[in-house]
């Protein structure tokens, strides 16, 4: 008999993918997982903690958290299925990366080569622990035994590592040597390094520049970008935290110096709405802002939506407002209070704005915050604002020009703005090659210098779209997709003017030589870009949505 | 003997008195939760708000983390819910049963007659890893057993099962209802697919039970509403869900000092029987059987003779698994242990549990002795 490999297959054949959850869901869907299975998640950066507690308070292990559209969002993904005996096998487990120490979501602490049961073995020959752990087969002997009369191993020397580990000898550095600020992706719950730094996964930590290369290089450790410079904690130093807390400091995700900014009922949010709340905003359907200014104007407290969010699939009654409105939670704008669960009966949800409600007794409480609301009713009076303006633009042109009123009522029913021949329309016009009596719509990836995965296959959903469902509009050469890298000295004032921060979806329609409209899809191509078929249904909408009438 | 005589009340195994604190908890929360969990309103969404957090509380006394408990009406419910899902989603797949089960797993599997195999136990009522190697075939689907025996009380492996059964792909499904509350369960070492247990055996209110979950979606038994994940459906039973959380946390938190007093209790009986020179089999080895169980047989002699004039006398116990006691045949239990239908009909079960005194035991004891000498004459 030989050492039982753990079936890679079998975690990944069954796999839950959820898109911005709430904390229900993804208990749900970890819970509806068979005993080994595997969940991705993708939620707000500022969600990561939470969401990863959850995972950990439910069992899952190998967790890993990978930053996305710099490090405004985060896919976690973690397995499940860690339950069992622990049973002697003669196995080991060796550290082989650039920290002094880790620990597993097991409270297995490794310095250097520790004894591991076959339960464990077993685990840590799975695919995230590959980078960094080396483990060796079970003894032929004793694995027999498993069959027959298996030895009892004692997994649960955590307080001897803990102690052992509070006793090596520690490079010390020097209070002005230069810092990093560092982000451990995982799959690790932590890592102690060889300054003695406790640097937690999914924190942002300030350590040692010398350090983080070989951490780079050999444990997958990122850089924080300036985004996320205000979250950077100093770390904590893990022979100090043992002498005052034993083994206990290294459990207690408390113990760290810098607080997790997730914005709780009650609260308003401590970040400033995001220029991602502000594109969802502007992209929310006209029959959601009218809700919203209704709710701002009335003064009234809350709103409610009946249905299910479009993209859960086990939801009854989809609402695509639903849907909308649980993008503006995703992004900060908004909270939900009471999503009923009832058995039988439709979801019924309670909106309001960020940090208006408390709970006391199970009885949603409200206070209005008019800062807050001033800064939702600024977006959406400036772009009620300009449709009232086009309108009345309109109705002049319609009396002067009735030649020309189908264009110009096609320009104002899909234009955002018209703006002003400008240095930015150049730029768009050499970056997409259009030429005087260009009448096209353009379906533009634009991206950094570096493409992503993600990138590349927006890239290549968008030329699907194009080529199979809408061949009919690309072979008359109306439909025509264009890649615009956005870091390209020329078209610096894209990426300014469109708020560009990462690989992002848009169409822009000309007639003649002028853009008549942009629609930037960069929330709905972030979150559907993992399902092709989403995508593409998103993607065919949109351009539906935005050609003339006589087509 | 009067309905409230605990003290000679030597029958837990069947059911165990209620946890005065346990029925508070059940009553206060009828009052206070009444809401239907179901419901959207303020007090349905207060209800199942208190539901989730006590189905919580469930889950972590037993060390579960990772997959759902779904709440039932007891453990017969919850072993036929396993049961019957699992044979029916598996085609022509067999089940591997232990032969101790209780009747709700054993009647199950004889509907499934053609496709039920019998794991072979050792003469103390053990289930050898060998045995189930070899007994495992190759459309093996579900193997099936008691972690505490409800007949004599013997201790299985489960975790070093669960490990043969993982490394083979195949489901586990252990009959926990004799274990929670008597001795400690950490499903989080016990790699089963389902682990089914019933809350008036640990002193919580009949009616409420359920099975912790972590094998793919078994089909519901009934029609009816969404409850329980679509999986179970009905009204929950919110109050005794209630009772249930308190009467396993207080039998959790005595459960280790009972559990040597409860040995202390058998082996006092064990002596009194051994000093009159009385014949008896034990079934089992008390030693190493979940604390408080005792399995006896005295050949030549009639169980439920015996129950009776005990019963005369004050004490109670069972002549064999509570939920069979009426049917004639020897228990297939203690058959399995190698004793003869003989001596299998002659077999007593004593379970004792808080309420029991050793004066009580003690008199137990000598009334057992007596009663034994008068029908053996």
């Amino acid at each position: 008999m030989t050492t039982h490999l753990l079936d890679t297959e079998e975690y990944m054949a069954h796999r839950e993918t959820l898109d911005r959850p709430d904390d229900g869901t993804v208990r749900d869907a970890f819970a509806r997982l068979p005993k080994r299975g595997c969940i991705e998640v993708r939620c707000r950066w500022e969600r990561r903690m939470e969401l990863q507690r959850i995972l950990t308070d439910m069992g899952a292990f190998a967790i890993y958290l990978r930053p996305l559209t710099d490090f405004q969002e985060v896919q976690i993904t973690a397995l499940k299925g860690k339950v069992g005996a622990c049973f002697e096998t003669g196995r080991s487990a060796t550290y082989a990366g650039a920290a002094l120490a880790v620990m597993d979501d097991d409270h297995h602490l490794i310095v250097g080569t520790i004894r591991v049961c076959e339960k464990t073995g077993g685990l840590s020959t799975l695919p995230p622990y590959h980078r960094s752990l080396t483990v060796t087969e079970g003894d032929a002997g004793l694995l027999e035994r498993l069959e027959t009369d298996p030895i009892p191993f004692d997994c649960n020397t955590f307080e001897p590592d803990a102690e052992r580990l509070a006793t090596q000898a520690f490079v010390t550095g020097t209070s002005k040597e230069l810092t990093t600020p560092a982000f451990y992706p995982g799959p690790f719950s932590l890592m102690v390094l060889r300054d003695g730094s406790l640097l937690r996964r999914g924190q942002c930590t300030q350590i040692a520049t010398c350090l983080v290369k070989d951490l780079q290089d050999r444990d997958g450790l990122l850089v924080v970008p300036p985004l996320r410079s205000h979250e950077v904690a100093r770390p904590i130093n893990y022979p100090a935290a043992f002498k005052s807390l034993g083994a206990g400091c290294l459990l207690s995700a408390a113990v760290t110096t810098i607080a997790s900014p997730v914005a709780v009922l009650g609260e308003k949010p401590d970040v400033p709405l995001s220029k991602q709340a502000l594109d969802v905003l502007r992209s929310t359907s006209d029959a959601l802002r009218q809700r919203l200014l209704r709710v701002i104007e009335g003064s009234e407290p809350y709103f409610i939506l009946t249905g299910s969010d479009p993209k859960d699939p086990l939801g009854c009654c989809p609402n695509t407002q639903v849907g909308e409105a649980n993008r503006l939670v995703d992004v900060g704008l908004l909270v939900k209070y009471r999503e009923s669960a009832a058995a039988d009966s439709c979801t019924t949800t309670i909106y309001a704005f960020a940090g208006e409600i408390t709970a006391r007794n199970n009885h949603p409480e409200f206070m209005v915050n008019a800062a807050n609301r001033q800064d939702a009713a600024a977006v959406l009076t400036r772009t009620e604002g300009r449709l009232r303006v086009r309108r009345t633009v309109l109705k002049g042109l319609l009396l002067l020009l009735a030649g020309a009123s189908l264009v110009i009522a096609g320009r104002t029913a899909l234009a955002p703005f018209l703006p002003a021949r400008s240095g930015f329309d150049t730029a768009l016009a050499k970056a997409l090659n259009v030429t005087t009596d260009t009448h096209r719509l353009y379906v533009c990836l634009f991206h950094g210098r570096e493409t992503c995965t993600a990138c590349e296959t927006m890239g290549r959903l968008c030329r699907q779209t194009i080529e199979a469902d809408l061949a009919p509009l690309t072979r008359s050469g109306f439909l025509v997709f264009r890649e615009i890298a956005y870091d390209e000295p020329g078209n610096r004032v894209i990426k300014d003017r469109l708020g560009l921060y990462s690989s992002t979806v848009g169409l822009v329609r000309y007639d003649h030589d002028k853009p008549q409209a942009i629609r930037m899809l960069t929330e709905p191509g972030w979150s559907l870009w993992t399902d092709d078929a989403a995508f593409v249904r998103m993607l065919r909408e949109n351009i539906q949505s935005m050609l003339p009438e006589n087509l | 003997m009067k309905a409230d005589g605990a003290d000679r009340y030597f029958d837990y195994a069947a059911t165990a008195p209620p946890f005065g604190e346990a029925l508070f908890a059940q009553a206060e929360s009828a009052r206070t939760w009444f809401g239907n969990p179901s419901s959207a309103h303020g007090p349905g969404t207060a209800a199942r708000t208190e539901l989730e957090r006590l189905r919580g509380t469930l889950a972590v006394h037993c060390g579960f983390s990772d997959g759902r408990l779904v709440l039932m009406s007891g453990a017969t419910e919850a072993n036929n819910w396993v049961m019957h899902g699992v044979m029916n989603a598996s085609g022509s797949g067999r089940t591997l049963v232990a032969p101790d089960v209780h009747a709700s797993v054993w009647n199950v599997c004889r509907h499934y007659a053609d496709r039920m195999d019998v794991l072979p136990l050792d003469g103390k009522g053990r289930i050898g890893l060998a045995a189930l190697t070899a007994a495992i075939r190759s459309d093996t689907r579900l193997v099936c057993c008691s972690q505490v025996g409800s007949e004599t009380g013997v201790v299985q492996d489960v975790g070093a099962i669960a490990s043969v059964c993982e490394r083979r792909g195949i489901l586990y499904h252990v009959d926990g209802a004799q274990a929670i509350g008597r001795i400690p369960v950490n499903l989080g070492t016990i790699a089963c697919d389902f682990y089914t247990f019933s809350a008036h055996k640990f002193g919580g209110p009949r009616g409420c039970g359920g099975v912790f979950v972590r094998a793919p979606t078994v089909m519901p038994l009934m029609d009816g509403g969404a409850q329980e994940g679509g999986l179970r459906p009905g009204t929950e039973n919110l109050p005794a869900v209630a009772g249930t959380a308190v009467a396993l946390e207080l039998s959790l938190a005595v459960m280790a000092a009972e559990a040597e007093r409860l040995r202390e209790l058998t082996r006092t009986v064990l002596a009194e029987l051994e000093y009159s020179d009385t014949r008896v089999l034990v079934n089992g080895d008390p030693e190493k059987s979940a604390p408080g169980f005792l399995s006896l047989s005295f050949a030549g002699l009639d169980g439920h003779t015996l129950v009776a004039d005990l019963s005369v006398q004050g004490f109670a116990v069972a002549s064999g698994s509570a939920c069979s006691e009426n049917r004639p045949e020897p228990s297939r239990t203690i058959l399995a242990l190698g004793r003869s239908p003989t001596e299998a009909l002659g077999t007593v079960r004593i379970s004792f549990g808080r309420s029991n005194s050793r004066e009580s035991v003690q008199a137990f004891a000598g009334a057992l002795v007596k009663t034994v000498r008068r029908q053996t004459r």
